[in-house]
């Protein structure tokens, strides 16, 4: 028993519930911020009774649908994920999360299959990590986004280096030492596990990545690449192979090179919007099943969270069921029904992520109304300049009808301008709900209209859809 | 996109050095070749870009205009080294007018030297009379949205600002061998403390906007543009462009940050 903890529950409880019943969003953050208060420990505290341990995700991209393409899996397998959901993907929402399910002694609420699963953002990872003792950490990938809030994408990497060696053994703890499921493709990510040698983790790294060489871009490493030099010497990095952003097969002149993956994507054959075959080989035997989803980046989604779900020995057959029967994380990649139309939401918040969506979106050549929209705001990122460094250029001669919204709007236009999509100023409704309006006056029955939109841009034009009851609120999922 | 300025100039032709573009595009700096070359298109002027990397020779006896952005520590390492091989080539363009725009990083090695939070400073290439200290991490890095003044606007510009994203954590101070860019009206600028951005020698621009800064700063494209222009067709002038966006684009910035304190 452990009063402290226990009153820190119950603030977190209480305020959880008035923040729902208020009305104000999912009520994720605010009662574990009350709860932190109380008692710091709190996370530690209730982590620990966790009797399979915890999984933490975390990366720039991927990570919400990874860590849903890992709970399906892991409900599959007949275990019970207990997650930080809704994208509250701070310290603080994970604490909310597990003071949910607690008494107010501070006893955590466990059957024998609760297995933790959260998802953490780059940020909060280096307190997440050592406060939960994971059995799983899981990186999908490292690339600059957020610069203004995050740092440069070695600072990160530094960070998260300190956070893992703060979990790495010291022959006193009984803890057995987390296992790494670290992305292959990804030279930063790699270099967590040691491959390079630079940083000595006695933690086991299970490595994935792509070994077909279907997807691979035919210019090589796209201009948004964020890995440069090689993380154990810091040597420039030549690539055989480059999938997406810097992802792909990569060694330097010292003779440092990716790391063979165990999980592997041996066969990836898209089919648009349809989704993806995909062949994987693992140490358990080979396994062929249709992702529903599009694009190389939901690949390395899979890929991270069938190689988690292996790490926690979950059998194969429920990888492939978890997977096949997957359907988007809310908002990333998601199809709305209006009336006789269709919307597609699409979240693109960094250059890499813009592209994936861009090549997505316009590499069947065939042309769509769209609605995109910039915002500014924190969970945005305050800088714009990104759109500078993704390809809009794959939009151009392919866009029938086009609405720009959000703060930066001006920008996006120009950004349009610029890639050869627009020679005229588009309409610019800054108005997510009437924009949306705006947009689908373009599009003809039984037509989709694609948006692609910034973080918050997503969340209010969801929220606008939601009111006008074509979707639930998320934080029912 | 229509050819809009065709005729009259004929087979005009810039060329651009790019120095260490595949190791520094770290802010958008892509946008700014992006807007040189769309400019020089609409105009029916051949941009011919020259990228310059790490062991490649520089030879700028050909260029009329030279770029270099800015980039994470760790690439910057790897070019710095290379640089100082380059410098004397860099001093005889400066010194002959080769128009230069240098961003950020880019910048602060043009100085004197960078003074870290510890250690030892780290020599610059001493083409600007400027330097830069960083005041520790403790300090909080100078992020955010700007808006300049620009001190030599020139008279035919439609405006006397210039805007743009800053995010840096060094200071730099200017000596009196180079003269800023501009006055800052919000945001940090140079230091965030003499209100100074950027620096200004010869043809030569430092500064610390990104954002990127040439899409929304289309009079100051275009007169980097004029200078390069007129060193290979002395006499050459270039055709106005239809900027309704770019203008759009730069109030934007002026409405929402040009009136706030840093």
């Amino acid at each position: 028993m452990n009063l402290r903890a226990g009153l820190a529950v119950t603030a977190a409880r209480v305020a959880g519930a008035a923040s729902r019943t208020l009305g104000r969003g999912g009520g994720t953050a605010l009662p574990g911020l009350l709860a932190e208060r109380i008692d710091p420990n709190l996370l530690t505290h209730l982590a620990a009774q966790l009797p399979r341990g915890a999984i933490v995700v975390t990366g720039t991209n991927g990570k919400t649908t990874t860590s849903h393409m890992l709970a399906r899996i892991l409900r599959c397998a007949g275990l019970e994920p207990l997650r930080n959901g809704s994208g509250s993907n701070l310290a603080r929402g994970v604490a909310t999360s597990l003071a949910a399910r607690s008494d107010p002694v501070g006893r955590l609420a466990t059957s024998p299959g609760t297995v933790g699963l959260f998802e953490t953002d780059e940020a909060a990872f280096a307190q997440v990590v050592p406060a939960v003792r994971p059995r799983v950490v899981a990186v999908t990938n490292l690339f600059r986004d957020q610069l203004d809030r995050y740092g440069e994408v070695d600072t990160v990497a530094a960070i998260w280096r300190a956070a893992l060696a703060r979990i790495a053994p010291d022959g006193r703890s009984s803890t057995p030492p987390a296992t790494l499921v670290l992305n292959a493709d990804d030279p930063t990510v790699a270099a967590l596990g040691g491959a390079f040698g630079a940083h000595g983790q006695d933690a086991t790294a299970l490595y994935f990545g792509i070994d077909a060489p279907t997807p691979g871009l035919p210019g090589g490493v796209e201009h948004a690449s964020d890995a440069k030099t090689c993380p154990g010497c810091g040597a420039r990095l030549d690539y055989t192979l480059a999938f997406y952003g810097h992802l792909g097969h990569y060694s330097c002149a010292n003779g440092h090179r990716r790391p063979t993956p165990t999980v592997a994507a041996t066969r990836v054959e898209p089919h648009g919007f349809d989704g993806t075959d995909l062949t994987l080989r693992t140490a358990e035997g080979d396994l062929t099943l249709r992702l529903p989803l599009p694009g190389v980046y939901n690949v390395y989604n899979a890929l991270a969270a069938a190689a988690a779900a292996l790490a926690v020995a979950v059998p194969l057959t429920a990888v492939k069921e978890g997977l096949e029967g997957f359907t988007a994380a809310f908002g990333r990649l998601e199809r709305i029904g209006v009336g006789d139309k269709a919307v597609f939401l699409i979240l693109a918040k960094n250059p890499v992520g813009m592209n994936e969506a861009l090549r997505t979106l316009f590499g069947d050549g065939a042309p769509k109304h769209v609605l995109m929209a910039l915002n500014d705001l924190d969970a945005d990122g305050r800088d714009v300049s990104w759109i500078w460094d993704a390809d809009f250029e794959h939009a151009a001669g392919r866009v029938v009808s086009l609405v720009v919204s959000g703060r930066r709007a001006e920008d996006l236009a120009l950004r349009l301008k610029y890639a050869g999509v627009v020679d005229t100023p588009p309409p610019h409704v800054p108005d997510h709900g009437r924009a949306l309006d705006a947009a689908l006056q373009n599009v003809p029955s039984g037509a989709t209209l694609y948006c692609v939109l910034t973080y918050t841009a997503m969340l209010a034009l969801r929220q606008v859809l939601t009111q006008r009851g074509h979707t639930a609120p998320y934080w029912d999922e | 996109m229509s050819k809009r300025g065709l005729g009259g100039e004929g087979s005009l032709k810039v060329v651009l050095t790019h120095l260490y573009g595949d190791l520094l595009n770290l802010y958008a700096d892509r946008g700014n070749i992006i807007t040189w070359q769309q400019r020089c298109a609409w105009r029916g002027i051949e941009l011919d870009v020259r990228q310059v990397g790490v062991g490649d020779d520089l030879d700028l006896d050909a260029a009329d205009l030279l770029f270099m952005g800015g980039g994470q520590d760790g690439d910057q390492r790897l070019m710095a080294d290379d640089l100082f091989d380059k410098v004397d080539a860099l001093r005889a363009a400066l010194d002959d007018g080769l128009p230069m725009l240098v961003v950020c990083g880019g910048y602060q090695l043009f100085g004197h030297y960078y003074q870290p939070a510890e250690g030892p400073r780290l020599p610059g290439l001493g083409l600007f009379d400027l330097h830069t200290v960083h005041p520790g991490a403790q300090v909080p890095r100078c992020i955010g949205n700007v808006v300049v003044e620009w001190d030599a606007a020139p008279v035919s510009s439609a405006r006397k600002t210039l805007v743009g994203f800053e995010n840096h954590g060094g200071r730099t101070f200017l000596g009196n061998g180079a003269r800023p860019l501009g006055r800052v009206l919000s945001g940090h600028g140079n230091n965030s403390q003499d209100r100074s951005e950027g620096a200004v020698v010869n043809n030569a621009y430092g500064t610390y906007l990104h954002g990127s800064l040439l899409p929304k700063n289309p009079h100051l494209a275009d007169h980097l543009l004029q200078l390069a222009l007129s060193r290979r067709h002395p006499g050459a002038t270039l055709q106005p462009l239809d900027d309704t966006l770019e203008w759009r684009a730069h109030e934007a910035v002026l409405s929402r940050y040009g009136g706030k304190a840093a």
